[in-house]
């Protein structure tokens, strides 16, 4: 019991040196325990970040058989659920999937509409649909089909409509349609609702219309369909332990020999999801140890540094204790009883301190919500550090402890406390065994990527630390005689106490090595983060990014522009992707303002894409009932000839013929046919042969006049001739001539295709900004239109990245690409790019009939990004780095004071003798300040050096991009600042420590005369 | 004189320090014995051996050549573990720097049963133990205070309390007065010879102060790591050392300068020394 109090007031006596202690001690089992803590919440987080994408497919499987509908669908059910116990067990299942979810699908033929609509009864349909009018369908033969059904169709709520079936249907509401990235819709949308999700599948055009599953279990005869059967996981409940056994489980149904023989098919992204998901944890697991075992090392030594120095000031009271007759044990125990004390203090609250930044570093990083458990790993992980730390303190008191009491007294022996050759020799030669090992390894090869990269700066700096360690007393040593000939006492003594204090080589080694990962783990997050970035930026293309339901025959350019007519904030953008390049349809001015270009390494992106928009004439259009050409000067052989006009209507997917009529060659001619469904833009004009016969043809014609009629009267089409308005073949034995009012045409034509004169709207070869990465030497570049048809560009120039679609990028004029199309964009991907305020842009695209179905930001992404192993590991080793910086640096300090309180005799000698408190302050100052300037300067150069030589190895994403993008140069400022705010900072310590220990300088010390 | 009378006894103690490449002799063959109960004070200038002859008394040091025998045991023979035993159960030691001998933040009982700690007794035995021996020292007052924050009169009663806390057969103590003014220098010396009165405690005390000798049965003087002379009831006798050589006392170099020629005569008592000057006779 008085050996606890003495112990307590041990403790208090010593408080700065014990609360030192403590704190070391205390990060370092924080950092231990951090360490699988925040792993297990990061593996958590990804789990869930995987699990909730914006697809329902990676969370779910569905399951579909087709054959007889009757009885099918708990026939399948069955058997899925079946399967599904016998690999996760009932409880299992049921705690991990959401309830499931049926559907029987059938076809119902309508004759009127000649097409099928599909009629389906799905589990709880009602609660997931939105009527617009009506309610959900109770009996046997009631429906409620989607709003664009109805207006198709005229159809009204109340209407008995009349397919194929027996019976016919009564519609009793009228749906809006759903978003279906909901997981009730599992991997259907497109089927439901093809008439707004899938416009471009062979599927029937018309959305499905839903009923009671009475309707189709109850239709005569033996009804053909599709019965479903959906599990999706419940998300939340899932925890990293469930991946694995619900992988296994899908795989399992995947490849069940009963599902097979009963000819069900399973459609799930689980598996890949759950690969993604292994990736991701991969590639944190071996950072988090690497950084954990790194920083574990370091606070090691920390601890041996104080430890050795608190121990070492206590030398006096052990040899008091050895003098009362303290055998070796007790003297030990007597010895290192405080720190010991301290350190086993350090477990639990080290832990808890662990566990609470952990829960901070998750709040700031992680997804929301994420739950912190502090694991037995983390305990674990903990009690090592405290067993390091137990060892550190025993070795580093041991000797003071095993001193011979005389020596202590007499303060001889001393040399035998300075690190030896050997030792420096060994650390030297494993670090640079290391380095080479990773060289070797080809860990550091320009094109790897791996976790093992993050020991290059601990090895690299203890290999300078170690080296920087020896020089300096070397060069103050250097100074020994200019010191003496200045008469400047204070730098006389501050270089001679360098240069003989024995632990100012280990100072000067722990924080060279502390800082040098703190400078590297600062400079390698700087240059993820900003890659990560770029990469978010580069692929989504813009601040936000919204994408739009187009109503058929609306201009989203025309929107845009009356949206935001300045034209700063958004634009409109229409993509289609071929599967190898994807094309940008472009507002070209708007594009450079409000795209992401500089993570496209442009600098000016106005420049770029001006001559995206060469002038071209206007299409010609026609709306009307009829249309009228008038013709003069027909010579044609053979004769007659049959005259068709090509036009095309908004949204439609091929161009219409207009047939005109027959011509014979004669003065005058006049030809006209019938119009429907237009607005229209003229294609072309083309002559045949009449029957469609194949022939060769020979003539000329001036077109005079192009008329449509519209309420009885006839108008003519504005501005249908003019220079460069018309083309035909280019064979040289074609002729056009468009005037002011006329368009001369001189044709020849071989059997094989009919004379052809073409409207000119746009440039022949579309002018282009492609990528780089596409621009090849004789290689035509595969683009497709927005109407999933080839069209031919003109690159006129490249770019690194094209936001967007980085490396596969066509960038052309919207306006010619929607020509290009013809108005059919069905196939292309509505989008609106905003710089600014998302949210007006967004409910004005709303109150303008254009539905947002999805915004993406290039913030969120590249959050997301972040929030990926290599991102969080990146963090995770910023944050102990620099923590390890910090410690090392207050280690330092102490150990200086600790040193120089030793020679408080001395200094006090030296005051006595009149020398000025000034002049002993700057000895006190000039020494602390060159151990750690030095220190920290070895240690930024060591840092900035593994940087330069790893720096580009340390994995950044999961799946590396491989984008020439990628910068490896941090920002050369901003490293430049928080370094030298650092370095100032602890400057400033170390002088503010001088000046604290000079005051504790007092005449009584001359009473403990040495012995 | 029997070994069970003998406290100490040091014979052809040589001691060697050896540092930085040089070796200096500290002790040079010292022969010397303290009987049981004895109180001797070990004078001498300073760099002629005695706190060297102290630190090898209290198990400190290992002789380079000769031994040491305290309360009956051979110290040169005892391995490290023993010698602290022996400095628990036999030894008091009293250092010179009063403050050196205490912890600083502890109280002044707390350091009475930090001394004590080491020992197989109960606590209740070893805390009436430092009650008492705080009481005998005049600081039963000052128990619970710290012992940095006592005079250093105080501070060097309660280190001579704590050097007894075990019941010690010797006390070393190391200039136990040197930093003290008279009263409490004369305080302390009355507690020592109050210990050896009351328990026959053993004492063997390093000192400059003539006074201190005075107050001790016999002063032993240590010249050039060497005994040169012992004081008993007032008188000085010089020693003769193993190899036959006498250190005169200084006040008789007068007589017999050094480098002087001088003739040895015996006689019933012992021997004459007779100086012979350059003519070879007895007179200039």
């Amino acid at each position: 019991m008085t050996g606890a109090v003495t112990l307590l007031r041990g403790l208090w006596h010593r408080a700065g040196t014990s609360v030192v202690i403590f704190v070391v001690a205390l990060c370092a089992t924080a950092a231990a325990a951090i360490g699988p803590t925040y792993y297990a919440a990061a593996r958590d987080s990804i789990l869930q970040d995987a699990l909730t994408g914006p697809a329902a497919f990676g969370r779910g499987f569905q399951t579909t058989a087709s054959g007889v509908l009757a009885g099918s669908s708990d026939n399948l059910a069955g058997l899925v659920d079946d399967d599904l116990d016998g690999t996760l067990g009932r409880a299992r299942t049921q705690r991990l999937f959401q309830p499931p979810i049926e559907a029987l699908e059938t076809n119902d033929f309508f004759p009127k509409l000649l097409e099928n609509v599909a009629l389906v009864w799905r589990t709880d349909v009602c609660a997931h649909l939105t009527f617009r009018t009506g309610s959900c369908p109770a009996q046997t033969n009631e429906v409620v089909v989607s709003t664009s059904l109805a207006a198709d169709n005229h159809w009204q709520v109340g209407q008995v409509v009349k397919g194929n079936a027996p019976a016919p249907l009564k519609i009793v509401g009228i749906y809006r349609v759903p978003n279906t990235r909901l997981d009730y819709w599992y991997a259907r949308g497109a089927v439901y609702f093809p008439a707004e999700i899938a416009t471009a599948l062979p599927t029937p055009p018309y959305d499905a219309m839903f009923t009671a599953r009475s309707t189709i279990e109850r239709m005569p005869g033996h009804p053909q369909g599709t019965a479903v059967y959906v599990r999706v996981l419940n998300v939340p409940r899932i925890t990293p332990g469930d991946l694995d056994p619900v992988v296994t489980a899908t795989n399992h149904l995947s490849a069940s020999r009963t599902l097979i023989a009963n000819q069900v098919a399973v459609t799930t992204g689980v598996p890949a999801t759950g690969d993604d998901v292994h990736a991701s944890w991969s590639s944190l697991a071996v950072p988090v140890v690497v950084v954990t075992a790194e920083l574990l090392v370091l606070t090691w030594l920390l601890l041996f540094l104080v430890v050795t120095d608190a121990v070492d000031a206590r030398g006096t009271e052990i040899a008091l204790a050895k003098l009362r007759g303290y055998g070796a044990g007790r003297a030990m125990l007597f010895g290192l009883g405080e720190p010991a004390v301290l350190l086993l203090l350090a477990l639990p609250v080290g832990a808890i301190v662990g566990w609470l930044l952990s829960i901070v570093l998750t709040h700031v990083l992680l997804r929301q919500g994420t739950p912190v458990p502090l694991p037995a790993l983390g305990w674990v992980a903990a009690v090592i550090a405290v067993a390091g730390g137990a060892a550190a303190i025993v070795v580093g008191g041991r000797r003071t402890v095993v001193r011979p009491v005389v020596e202590q007294w007499r303060r001889t022996g001393r040399r035998v406390n300075d690190r030896g050759w050997v030792f420096d020799a060994v650390v030297l030669t494993a670090a640079v065994a290391g380095l080479a090992q990773l060289f070797l390894s080809g860990t550091l090869s320009s094109a790897s990527h791996s976790a093992l990269a993050l020991l290059v700066p601990g090895l690299l700096g203890l290999a300078i630390a170690v080296v920087a360690s020896r020089l300096l007393p070397l060069v103050c040593r250097s100074l020994f005689s200019r010191t003496r000939s200045k008469g400047d006492l204070g730098a006389f003594l501050a270089v001679r106490h360098i240069a003989r204090r024995p632990g100012g080589t280990r100072t000067t080694m722990i924080l060279a090595t502390a800082i040098a990962l703190a400078t590297f783990s600062m400079g390698s997050w700087i240059v993820g983060d900003a890659n990560r970035a770029r990469i978010a930026q580069i692929g989504v293309g813009a601040p936000t990014v919204l994408t739009v339901s187009l109503p058929l025959g609306v201009d989203l350019a025309n929107v845009v522009d009356r949206i935001d007519p300045a034209g700063r904030t958004a634009t409109a953008v229409m993509s289609f992707n071929n599967g190898t390049v994807t094309l940008l349809g472009v507002e070209p001015r708007r594009f450079a303002r409000i795209a992401h270009w500089s993570a496209g390494r442009v600098g000016d992106p106005a420049a770029l894409l001006s001559g995206l928009d060469p002038p071209a004439p206007d299409p010609i259009v026609v709306d009307g009932e009829r249309l009228r050409l008038r013709l003069s000067s027909v010579t044609i052989r053979p004769e007659p000839v049959a005259v068709v006009v090509d036009v095309a209507a908004r949204g439609s997917s091929a161009p219409t013929p207009v047939e005109m009529g027959v011509l014979r060659a004669g003065a005058t001619a006049t030809l006209s046919g019938d119009l429907a469904g237009c607005p229209c833009i003229v294609n072309d004009v083309q002559i045949t042969p009449p029957g469609g016969r194949p022939g060769a043809l020979d003539g000329h014609v001036t077109i005079t006049g192009l008329e449509v009629q519209s309420g009885g009267r006839w108008r003519s089409v504005s501005g249908f001739a003019g220079p460069g308005h018309w083309r035909g073949l280019d064979d040289g034995r074609n002729f056009v001539r468009a005037a002011q009012n006329t368009v001369d045409w001189r044709f020849v034509s071989t059997s094989a295709a009919p004379a052809t004169l073409g409207v000119v709207d746009r440039p022949p070869q579309m002018p282009a900004v492609v990528s780089e990465a596409l621009d090849r030497p004789n290689t035509a570049i595969p683009v497709s239109g927005l109407d999933a048809q080839g069209i031919d560009v003109a690159p006129l120039d490249t770019a690194p990245g094209i936001p967007g679609a980085a490396a596969n990028g066509v960038v052309v004029s919207l306006r010619y690409a929607m020509r290009a199309a013809t108005n059919d964009t069905a196939p292309a991907t509505a989008q609106v790019w905003v710089r600014g305020d998302a949210d007006r842009i967004r409910h004005a695209l709303a109150r303008a009939g254009l539905p947002v179905i999805s915004t993406s930001t290039s913030s969120d992404v590249a959050a997301e990004l972040g929030r990926q192993g290599p991102g969080l590991a990146s963090v995770l080793f910023l944050a102990d780095a620099a923590a390890a910086a910090v410690l090392a640096a207050l280690a330092a300090v102490l150990s200086l004071s600790a040193a120089a309180r030793r020679r408080r005799y001395e200094y006090a000698a030296l005051a006595a003798a009149g020398a000025s408190r000034r002049t002993l302050y700057s000895a006190l100052a000039i020494e602390q300040v060159a151990v750690i300037g030095f220190g920290a300067l070895a240690g930024i150069g060591a840092g900035l050096l593994a940087a330069a030589i790893a720096g580009r190895n340390v994995p950044e994403f999961v799946h590396a991009p491989g984008s020439t993008l990628l910068g490896y140069l941090p920002s050369p400022l901003f490293m430049a600042v928080v370094l030298g705010v650092g370095l100032v900072f602890l400057v400033a310590v170390a002088a503010a420590a001088a000046g604290a220990l000079l005051r504790t300088v007092t005449p009584e010390q001359l009473r403990e005369a040495p012995l | 004189m029997t070994t069970s009378e003998v406290a100490v006894r040091c014979d052809n103690l040589v001691h060697v320090y050896g540092t930085a490449g040089a070796e200096v002799a500290a002790l040079r063959g010292v022969d010397f014995v303290v009987r049981e109960g004895e109180t001797v004070a070990l004078l001498g200038p300073s760099g002629a051996g005695k706190t060297t002859l102290l630190w090898h008394l209290a198990g400190l040091l290992r002789p380079t050549a000769g031994s040491v025998e305290v309360i009956g045991h051979s110290l040169s023979k005892l391995t490290n573990a023993q010698l602290a035993d022996i400095r628990l159960r036999e030894i008091g030691v009293v250092l010179q720097n009063p403050g050196r001998n205490l912890l600083p933040y502890d109280t002044a009982l707390g350091n009475v049963l930090f001394a004590q700690r080491p020992a197989r007794r109960s606590g209740a035995a070893k805390r009436r133990r430092a009650l008492r021996l705080l009481e005998a020292v005049g600081l039963a007052s000052a128990s619970h205070r710290v012992a940095g924050r006592l005079s250093g009169g105080e501070q060097q009663r309660l280190a001579v309390a704590v050097a007894v806390a075990n019941g010690p057969g010797l006390l070393l103590a190391d200039e136990p007065t040197s930093q003290l003014d008279p009263a409490s220098a004369e305080a302390v010396m009355d507690l020592i010879r109050g210990t050896n009165a009351e328990e026959g405690t053993t004492v063997v005390a390093v000192t400059h102060d003539a006074a201190v000798g005075a107050v001790l049965g016999r002063t032993v003087t240590i010249r050039d790591g060497r005994v040169g002379s012992e004081g008993r009831a007032g008188e000085d006798y010089v020693v003769v050392g193993r190899d036959g050589t006498v250190q005169l006392p200084p006040e008789l170099l007068d007589a017999l300068p050094p480098g002087s020629l001088a003739r040895a005569v015996r006689h019933e008592q012992g021997v004459d020394l007779r100086r012979i000057y350059d003519s070879g006779s007895e007179r200039p």
